[in-house]
């Protein structure tokens, strides 16, 4: 049999069930466990139980109260998952705030994100703010560093993490007044090659490590190599 | 249980952190065995050390010849457990001869039902009626997320003896449950089991 598709354009509800596509342009809600092959919030929407959906694309804002399941989850506005995340590839562009732990292959946000819990992919590549509040581990992490952000532990093969370079019209101008410089606060982090800048870190540890401007580090332990730029501050260099 | 720190294990073992994060994202390496402890250097991560050590010399051994996906069936059932369809359980020696009347289908036993068969030979093989096995089987087949993340989970079989004016009925229980798990003074326990090890039995016994 068919899956049935629905779309919801003004206001409305549809029940939980099997559908091929739910489409929420205005604003609706499922109430119920989803499962079907897409599902796109436009406006409004919310699905009040566990979501098993190949592929999601919230452009609106998108709230989930259970369990999200999907091979691509796409953001580009709001969105929050009220408890674990776990997909093949996700893209954030908007603000994405997940209450539970996630896991992917490719995780790649733009935005804001914020993980209560862990988040673990094969790459994970984010930019602007985001916050981990447990463990950020995957083969390469990539960070480009705008405003504050904040993880627990990380770890992994290759860890880098960049302050954006940004050129505004206003740093152009000479005004670095308003500029504003990038950090990460982190508890831990290891990794075979970690390449860091603008960091706070209790401690890294690794086999080569490079420790780029604008970070202060308790203790580094490494292996192999160590390179500190002069404007950073390491306290206690550990080999072996 | 010795413990060891995370270092030691990249030490001893000479894997790097990039395997260590990756095996534990898999499954390979169970949440369950990351414990963390306070030292001086602030949070530091330790293993079971027995346990980790063990692990890492069989993912190392067997990763030559199999892929990561084949290797978490074969180290991690619990992990992906619907994968597991088993078609002679007895040839296990965690079941055995004595799982043999336990058994209620001709074949196609998944992890779960391994795990329980492995429980039900255990309670046999420590003298229970084979009605009481029966039920410590029922009761841990339907123990799917105890099974996949077992430490500290236990079952025990007991019994008690309810007499009253002009009636005594002797009553035979199955629990399943986290330590520590105590019953009443009245019941005796004939059977306590750690789960854990019985999953880490019927998993070896797979792989080999």
């Amino acid at each position: 049999m068919e899956k049935r598709s629905v779309s919801i354009a003004g206001a409305g509800k549809v029940a939980g069930g099997e559908y091929h596509t739910v489409k929420i342009s205005g604003s609706g809600k499922v109430e119920g466990d989803l499962v079907a092959e897409e599902l796109r919030i436009a406006g409004a929407g919310k699905v009040e139980g566990a979501a098993k959906v190949r592929e999601i694309v919230v452009s609106g804002t998108g709230r989930f109260e259970g369990p999200v399941e999907a091979e691509s989850f796409h953001c580009s506005g709001a969105c929050k998952v009220e408890a674990e995340l776990v997909a093949k590839e996700v893209r954030v562009a908007g603000i994405l705030k997940i209450e539970g732990n996630v896991k992917a292959s490719y995780f790649r946000s733009g935005g804001g994100l914020k993980v209560e819990g862990s988040l673990e992919a094969d790459l994970v590549s984010l930019a602007g703010i985001t916050t981990v509040t447990e463990l950020l581990a995957a083969d390469r992490v990539e960070m480009r560093l705008e405003d504050a952000s904040f993880v627990r532990e990380i770890g992994g093969e290759t860890i880098e993490i960049k302050r954006r370079s940004r050129s505004g019209l206003l740093e152009e101008l000479g005004l670095p007044f308003f500029r504003k410089r990038g950090t990460l606060q982190v508890s831990t982090i290891e990794g075979d090659e970690v390449y860091l800048e603008g960091t706070q870190a209790k401690l890294v540890r690794g086999k080569k490590i490079h420790i780029g401007p604008g970070c202060l580090i308790d203790r580094v332990e490494y292996e192999e190599s160590l390179e500190v730029h002069p404007d950073s501050q390491v306290k206690e260099e550990v080999r072996g | 249980m010795e413990l060891i720190s995370k270092k030691e294990v990249l030490k001893e073992t000479g894997i790097s952190y990039g395997q260590l994060y990756r095996w534990k994202r898999l499954g390979l390496i169970p949440e369950a065995w990351f414990i963390r402890r306070s030292t001086f250097t602030g949070q530091e991560t330790f293993f079971p050390k027995e346990k980790i050590l063990r692990r890492i010399e069989e993912i190392l051994k067997l990763k030559e010849e199999h892929s990561l996906e084949e290797l978490v069936r074969l180290l991690s059932p619990e992990v992906a457990p619907e994968e597991v369809i088993h078609e002679d359980p007895v040839s296990l020696p965690a079941i055995g001869r004595e799982g043999r009347e336990l058994l209620w289908k001709e074949g196609g036993y998944t992890f779960a039902e391994l795990v329980a068969l492995a429980a039900g030979a255990a309670a046999l093989r420590n003298k229970t009626k084979l009605h009481q096995a029966r039920l410590l089987v029922e009761l841990t087949r339907r123990l799917e997320k105890p099974i996949r993340s077992p430490s500290g989970h236990t079952l025990l079989l007991a019994e008690k003896t309810l007499a009253g004016e002009g009636f005594s009925a002797h009553i035979c229980f199955a629990v399943a449950g986290k330590e520590p798990l105590e019953v009443d003074p009245e019941s005796r326990v004939l059977v306590r089991l750690d789960l854990e090890r019985l999953v880490e039995q019927v998993k070896q016994e797979l792989g080999t």
